[in-house]
């Protein structure tokens, strides 16, 4: 028992300093970011002051991809290796990528109606990121819907596997299918195709939304870490009520 | 892509957001009571698992076996 609690004893020592950092430099890069995006850029020549969105939409669909990544990495050594983290920090994770695939396609819908003219379109971009948000909330359904802790992380765990085909497919989509969807335009092997006063305040953003995951993820792992041991800590007690009053055999019966 | 810097907006032309008001100020709305939302659930959560696991330390602690 206390090989097991070892390590996430370890991990909490090391979060508690560790996201206090996370969370000053997530404000700052936040507040210079909003700066940037609405005071500081050029309105983009076709599509006018819509192009601001793109600050809040792209820092939001990369970071419900990459939350994701992270959940299916810690998914596979948590099936692999057991480690008593991995799947804490896969469950912690899960609530943040939901809301970050939501912003996505939320404030996707409020760019593409004035652009494309339509709210939503079922091509292979949209609904692959809508699958996604399913992903997501069929994950966190999983964890909720399971007593047993062991057997809830293993099922999670082949889910957020399983689901991890969609993340080359949200990547790709845009080169694969055609859509209303601009490709990539960003990460390129050709460098990206954005202006640097854009690129700039996409950047600070980016930032921005990771090192407010970062530090929230830190406090939603220690607080798993706590309520697991609250968890434990609750049926030792039950049990031991059960021996001490002698009620056991007629709870049991 | 760029027009030229534009450094500080006059107020009028900046709330307008040149005719898309309607669509970038409702997208920076969401994100920011969404970012919120996740702050404070984080923490909520928190402090109400450290609250109920420092109640069961202290059912634990009282123990018969410990006195």
């Amino acid at each position: 028992m206390i090989q097991r609690f070892a390590n996430p004893k370890r991990f909490d020592a090391i979060a508690r300093r560790v996201a206090p950092v996370m969370a000053v430099a997530a404000a700052a890069c936040l507040a210079w970011g909003v700066w940037l995006a609405l005071f500081d850029s050029p309105p983009d020549f076709r599509q006018g002051d819509t192009v601001r969105i793109m600050y809040v939409h792209v820092p939001a669909a990369w970071m419900a991809s990459a939350v994701y990544v992270l959940i299916a990495v810690a998914s596979a050594v948590s099936l692999i290796f057991r480690h008593p983290l991995a799947d804490v920090a896969a469950r912690a994770a899960a609530p943040f990528g939901l809301a970050f695939t939501f912003l996505a396609l939320v404030t996707g819908s409020l760019w593409g109606k004035p652009m494309w003219g339509t709210w939503w379109v079922w091509d292979a971009r949209l609904t692959s990121v809508l699958v996604l948000f399913f992903l997501y909330a069929g994950y966190i359904a999983v964890w909720q819907a399971m007593e047993d802790t062991q057997k809830a992380a293993r099922a999670a765990a082949i889910l957020a596997l399983a689901g991890s085909v969609n993340i080359p497919i949200i990547r790709f989509s845009v080169d694969w299918w055609n859509s209303l969807h601009q490709p990539a335009s960003v990460f390129r092997a050709e460098g990206p195709t954005i202006d640097s006063s854009m690129l700039w305040p996409l950047g600070v953003m980016a930032l921005a939304y990771t090192f407010l995951f970062a530090a929230l993820w830190l406090y939603a792992i220690r607080t798993e870490i706590a309520a697991r041991r609250a968890r434990t800590l609750a049926m030792m007690v039950a049990s031991r009520d059960e021996a001490a009053d002698g009620t056991g055999e007629a709870r049991h019966a | 892509m760029a027009q030229g810097r534009r450094v500080m907006p006059d107020p009028g032309n900046f709330f307008d957001m040149g005719g898309y008001a309607a669509f970038v100020w409702p997208a920076y709305g969401v994100s920011l009571v969404v970012l919120c939302a996740l702050v404070a659930g984080t923490l909520i959560r928190r402090r109400r698992v450290l609250r109920q696991l420092a109640a069961l330390e202290r059912a634990a602690g009282n123990s018969p076996e410990n006195q």
